[in-house]
């Protein structure tokens, strides 16, 4: 996968998002996962079912109403699309490290994406792979600008 | 059985077709009969369904007497009209915000350009959003990629909606707009001043 001068093709695989109230904006950045994930993955080398998968982080105070947690799928574009709370508070003390409350709810929409029971598509193998990147040591660093 | 009418032309067409394979007249009639019979079957059964549909509209009732005697709002109604409500009271005004550095659709550029590059960071587009709404974005798409939603202000829908403009025609006023060598009347995302 092929990253020209820090930019990603329009056109790719792995998507990142996120849902961040702006109080908090300045502490986030995902940019790191977009480009190692695109970088490293292939979702074809786990089979068919899935073509696209897009991730939403959501980084709301406690009591949001408006931008929930959510994981769908569409059987016809094979596209998953799933969206996944961190704890606010926690990622707002830095109680724990911050990047690794990242990969954890990465991990977590992979699992969610287990329940949607993708065909032809090895989820299992998918999650290993996600979680070998983000084993490596200094991974995240390496990938901010 | 019922005949229906041919116009003239579809008759030119269907003597030409007579005269060049060979079929009569009778024949061609027997091979069309059984479509329009069918057709006509299919025509009465929606009709039908149609019918009966609104049958049961008109028997489920959106009004109903309380234990006074006095007419109210079923409880359906009612409840759809407080979620409706309760969606105009909780809205959101946002930022979309670039992720990466990268190339995004531009809408007002004035110098034609149809994209932008935006630095990590940078404002694409404001907007406003109430509680309900979240399948206007579907697959992570907010009319771009590569951007982080950022939620900026919370309250009533016209709250929401005076902010979003607000920051829409401030937009030429920040930092980033003020360094940039081409002036944008508004952020990249936004079609118009609203």
């Amino acid at each position: 996968m092929t990253i020209a001068n820090g930019i990603l093709p329009q056109d790719r695989q792995i998507y990142i998002s996120g849902r961040i109230w702006h109080d908090i904006l300045p502490k986030v950045d995902f940019s790191p996962f977009l480009y190692a994930l695109h970088d490293s993955i292939n979702l074809s080398d786990f089979g068919k079912g899935l073509q696209r998968y897009y991730f939403s982080f959501i980084l709301m105070p406690e009591g949001e109403q408006i931008n929930l947690p959510y994981a769908h799928y569409d059987a016809e574009r094979r596209i998953a699309d799933v969206a996944v709370s961190v704890p606010y508070g926690d990622y707002e003390e830095k109680t724990t490290n911050r990047i690794l409350m990242l990969e954890n709810a990465y991990l977590q929409g992979i699992d969610r994406l287990a329940a949607l029971n993708i065909p032809e598509f090895d989820v299992k193998a998918f999650y290993q792979n996600v979680k070998e990147v983000f084993a490596a040591e200094g991974w995240y660093g390496k990938w901010l600008d | 059985m019922v005949k229906l009418p041919i116009s003239d032309k579809t008759r030119n067409i269907q003597s030409q077709a007579i005269e060049s394979n060979g079929v009569d007249e009778a024949t061609l009639e027997k091979k069309r009969t059984p479509y329009h019979f069918l057709l006509l079957i299919v025509c009465a059964a929606l009709g039908a369904g149609l019918w009966m549909g609104q049958e049961e509209d008109s028997t489920s009732s959106i009004i109903v007497l309380d234990q006074d005697g006095n007419v109210e709002l079923s409880p359906e109604r009612k409840a759809k009209l407080a979620r409706e409500l309760d969606e105009i009271d909780n809205a959101e005004q946002y930022a979309l915000i670039a992720a990466v550095n990268g190339h995004f659709p531009c809408f007002s550029c004035m110098d034609g350009s149809t994209t932008i590059f935006l630095k990590k960071g940078e404002v694409w587009k404001y907007g406003v959003t109430r509680k309900g709404e979240q399948i206007r974005y579907p697959a992570g798409n907010f009319g771009a990629m590569d951007l982080y939603y950022v939620p900026q202000f919370k309250g009533d829908y016209a709250a929401c909606l005076k902010e979003e403009k607000r920051k829409i025609y401030y937009y030429p006023t920040l930092p980033e707009a003020l360094m940039r060598s081409v002036e944008l009347i508004r952020p990249p995302g936004n079609k118009t001043d609203s």
